[in-house]
């Protein structure tokens, strides 16, 4: 417990210290949620204006694309080339595993508090009592695909092959989740595929929690993302090899 | 000298290559090892299944008499390594490197800040502490590669190649620390591909090829029995010994 | 000859990583396909209708849905109350008719999130209809919505920043790991090291392209190009997709910041491109700005040819 203690509190310095993540995580959603705000500004009303929509809809998608980061950061000690150190240290790997996995989940979810700070102050969304519950629901995605990220970045062969294209699919995942513009669909065989998005269900249920009372959901969502999270937490360790962990980034590595 | 660790028909393949075959080896207490053996030998399996990063086939592993996997913490407390390749935080100051590394071994507070003093103060780099390892001249970072190793006082240290590419003085500092090491009681066990670090070091010396041990011997007594033989340098008895063919399997 | 052999070299690189271009290869089409069919039904304007007395529920079935039915682009569903307010966020009713508090069929509260003159519009307007037992008149609402080849092509532009950043990003390694010093040794210049990438990741992203204009042209039935159209496309799109990888690579650090900046900036070029909300109805400033925008260039290409 102590030497998770001391990778965690190694992890969280090296996270808050990397520039690049927490300006993607704070800069650029509050940036893209001024940007689409100002976009689609006269297309909605007052009561709920477009920067209430992007407020809530861009920051679960920045979120899932930190999971790119989070299979980096997986990755971290093969590209410094002090894997090796880990191994023969006394630790466990499901110790490496949690110290990465906790400590990209608690600076998202930092960045997450900041930015839904400074989105209720300035575009005035009408959060007060629920702010807690986004909170809740975001963290609960942010652990979901730093979970996602870790298995790709500890537990897959496929490595450096996934890393390129993994954020294609969570691109049309943020489109079809309505990140970029609402896509709204009466045809059942559409909504269903709409469904297929992770990012469709986390927006509604912060609708629902926010402008139809519906508290229930929320949790349901983020009950589910918690455990989509364990589970690949799990498989992350489960499948954790120490080659992959030492080699796996190097140029021309493939199995 | 009684045994600190001893290797008994260790054995590995890959896709039914046979790399390492029934390899039994003893390193004594407070000696300096030379391990020794052409590229593709199986000298770095053979390290990687002793020092648990590698799954072995077969055969078992003892430290001070007790299997590795029955008190693998134990043994890894006292499991010093210096990687081949300088396993440091380039964007890590010097004093932090070595902190970190050695806090992974349960040590904090005081005496964490003392080993870490005494590790970079070996090695010569107490005074450049505060700087990152980027800005480091190849022999600098080979110095703190060791002081991230040695930190934790190990009983036994492996030394996986650690002179690479550094200049002749670097290089001597570097094998007078590990005289003086050894002279404290840390047990080296020393691999390498340059011959007159090995005889100016160690006191035994082991040469793996294909697999297996072709040559173990306390150094002296393997030089004499050479000698005899017309081979008078240990460049001489390696090339006697694993031949002259060019070696190009892979690492 | 230095460019030449920078390709060359590149392309025979790439021809070890099989699975990454058989992925990238399939990927966009796969994308294409279900962006596509997202909108198969052509532009559509959803009614919901939320009835609270069930007595106005046969009222309304003989004088608003027979309305709304014959609308053209009109499609009409009741609502489920407890995600009303969802449901019009999320797009799924542009609006909804409320008879919560009603007892007559043009006697409705219109519930909307769009702006106020819009929705004040749109109420008169399916009022009128009911009261005239007419179709419901939404010209002076219409905007300019994109055809499916131009929705298609706006795609396979961003889509195609994304994918031809994943063959300029070994550029990024190249440089950490000093393979490109070693074109300097052989004096290749810097410029010839980044045409001869710029060449390569062309020539791959060409082929990429021509083969989801293919598939596309077979089976999304909206999509019309004609053989010379294709070539054109294909190539502008391949052109500007390498310019802007070999940019975002040169600025980069890292694999994963090149990446993530190409994802990034490819979903921002295409929102002020037009491809999701009509260039029209964006205030002047971005109309202006959407001119920088690589997937407005494609939207107009697609005009003209």
């Amino acid at each position: 417990m102590r030497e998770l203690g001391v990778l965690l509190s190694y992890d969280m310095k090296r996270r808050y210290k990397d520039g690049f993540l927490i300006g993607y995580n704070i800069i650029f959603p509050i940036l893209l949620t001024l940007l689409l705000g100002y976009l689609l500004a006269g297309s909605y009303g007052k009561e709920f204006t477009s920067y209430h929509y992007y407020s809530l809809v861009i920051l679960p998608f920045c979120i899932a694309m930190a999971m790119i980061t989070a299979a980096y950061v997986g990755k971290e000690e093969a590209y410094k080339k002090t894997a090796m150190r880990f191994l023969y240290a006394p630790i466990f790997k499901t110790q490496i595993v949690l110290s990465k996995l906790l400590s990209c989940t608690v600076i998202i979810s930092v960045c997450n508090i900041i930015v839904l700070l400074f989105v209720k102050l300035v575009f005035q969304l009408p959060i007060y009592g629920e702010f807690w519950a986004i909170i809740f629901l975001l963290t609960a995605e942010a652990y979901c695909f730093c979970a996602i990220g870790m298995f790709i970045g500890l537990g897959m062969k496929n490595f450096i092959v996934i890393k390129n294209i993994i954020n294609l699919p969570l691109c049309a995942a943020a489109i079809l989740g309505g990140a970029f513009y609402p896509i709204g669909t009466m045809n059942d065989k559409l909504e269903l595929l709409l469904k297929l998005s992770p990012l469709t269900w986390i927006n509604q249920s912060m609708f629902r929690y926010l402008y139809d009372g519906d508290r229930d959901y929320l949790y349901k969502i983020s009950l589910i993302l918690i455990l989509i999270g364990t589970g690949f937490t799990l498989l992350a360790i489960v499948r954790f090899r120490k080659e992959e962990f030492i080699h796996g980034d190097l140029p021309g590595y493939e199995k | 000298m009684s045994a600190l660790l001893e290797v008994k028909d260790l054995s590995k393949s890959f896709s039914d290559k046979k790399v390492v075959e029934k390899l039994t080896l003893t390193v004594l207490e407070g000696e300096i090892l030379g391990f020794l053996g052409p590229n593709g030998a199986g000298k770095s399996t053979t390290v990687k299944m002793i020092i648990d990063v590698e799954q072995r086939d077969d055969g078992e592993i003892y430290f001070n008499g007790e299997k590795t996997e029955d008190k693998m913490k134990v043994f890894k407390k006292a499991l010093g390594v210096v990687p081949q390749d300088i396993s440091i935080y380039d964007d890590l100051s010097a004093y932090d490197n070595v902190r970190f590394f050695c806090s992974l071994y349960g040590y904090k507070g005081q005496e964490l800040k003392n080993r870490v003093k005494e590790a970079l103060e070996f090695v010569g780099l107490w005074d450049r502490r505060k700087e990152i390892p980027s800005k480091f001249s190849g022999g600098m970072k080979r110095r703190l590669n060791i002081a991230c190793s040695i930190a934790h006082s190990p009983k036994l240290l492996i030394m996986d190649e650690p002179t690479v590419g550094i200049d002749p003085q670097s290089r001597n500092h570097i094998l007078e620390t590990i005289k003086t090491l050894n002279k404290r009681g840390t047990t080296i066990v020393y691999v390498s591909h340059y011959m007159e670090e090995i005889d100016a070091i160690c006191n035994r010396i082991v040469i793996m090829d294909h697999g297996i041990i072709v040559e173990d011997m306390e150094k002296e007594r393997l030089k004499e029995k050479y000698r005899q033989q017309g081979f008078t340098s240990l460049e001489e008895i390696f090339l006697h010994l694993t031949g002259t063919d060019l070696r190009d399997q892979e690492a | 000859m230095g460019i030449y052999l920078v390709m060359k070299n590149n392309l025979r690189r790439s021809l070890h990583h099989k699975l990454l271009f058989g992925i990238t290869f399939l990927l966009p089409v796969i994308l294409c396909l279900i962006a596509g069919s997202i909108k198969l039904g052509g532009p559509s304007f959803r009614i919901g209708i939320l009835v609270g007395n069930p007595n106005i529920k046969e009222t309304l079935n003989e004088k608003v849905y027979p309305i709304i039915e014959i609308s053209k682009g009109m499609k009409i569903e009741d609502v489920k109350e407890a995600s009303l307010n969802t449901d019009l966020i999320s797009g799924k009713y542009h609006v909804v008719m409320d008879y919560r508090e009603s007892d007559a069929p043009e006697n409705f509260e219109l519930l909307s999130f769009q702006n106020e003159s819009k929705k004040a519009l749109l109420h008169t307007s399916i009022q009128e209809a009911i009261r005239n037992h007419k179709e419901i008149n939404l010209s002076g609402l219409s905007q300019k919505t994109l055809t499916a080849t131009q929705r298609s092509v706006a795609l396979l532009i961003t889509l195609f920043m994304i994918i031809s950043t994943i063959h300029a990003a070994p550029m990024i390694l190249d440089r950490n790991n000093g393979t490109y010093t070693r074109y300097r040794f052989a004096s290749i210049k810097s410029g010839g090291y980044v045409i001869g990438y710029g060449l390569y990741n062309f020539i791959i992203t060409f082929i990429q392209i021509s083969a989801s204009i293919l598939i596309l042209s077979l089976v999304q039935s909206g999509f019309r190009l004609n053989f010379m159209a294709s070539i054109i496309m294909a190539v502008a799109v391949a052109l500007i997709s390498v310019v802007f990888s070999i940019l975002v690579s040169l600025f980069s650090k890292s694999e994963v910041q090149a990446n993530i900046t190409a994802s990034s900036l490819a979903a921002v070029l295409s929102l002020l491109g037009g491809a999701f909300v009509a260039i029209e109805s964006m205030p002047k400033l971005l109309q202006i700005l959407s001119t920088i925008s690589p997937v407005r260039w494609m939207i107009e290409l697609t005009k003209l040819l």
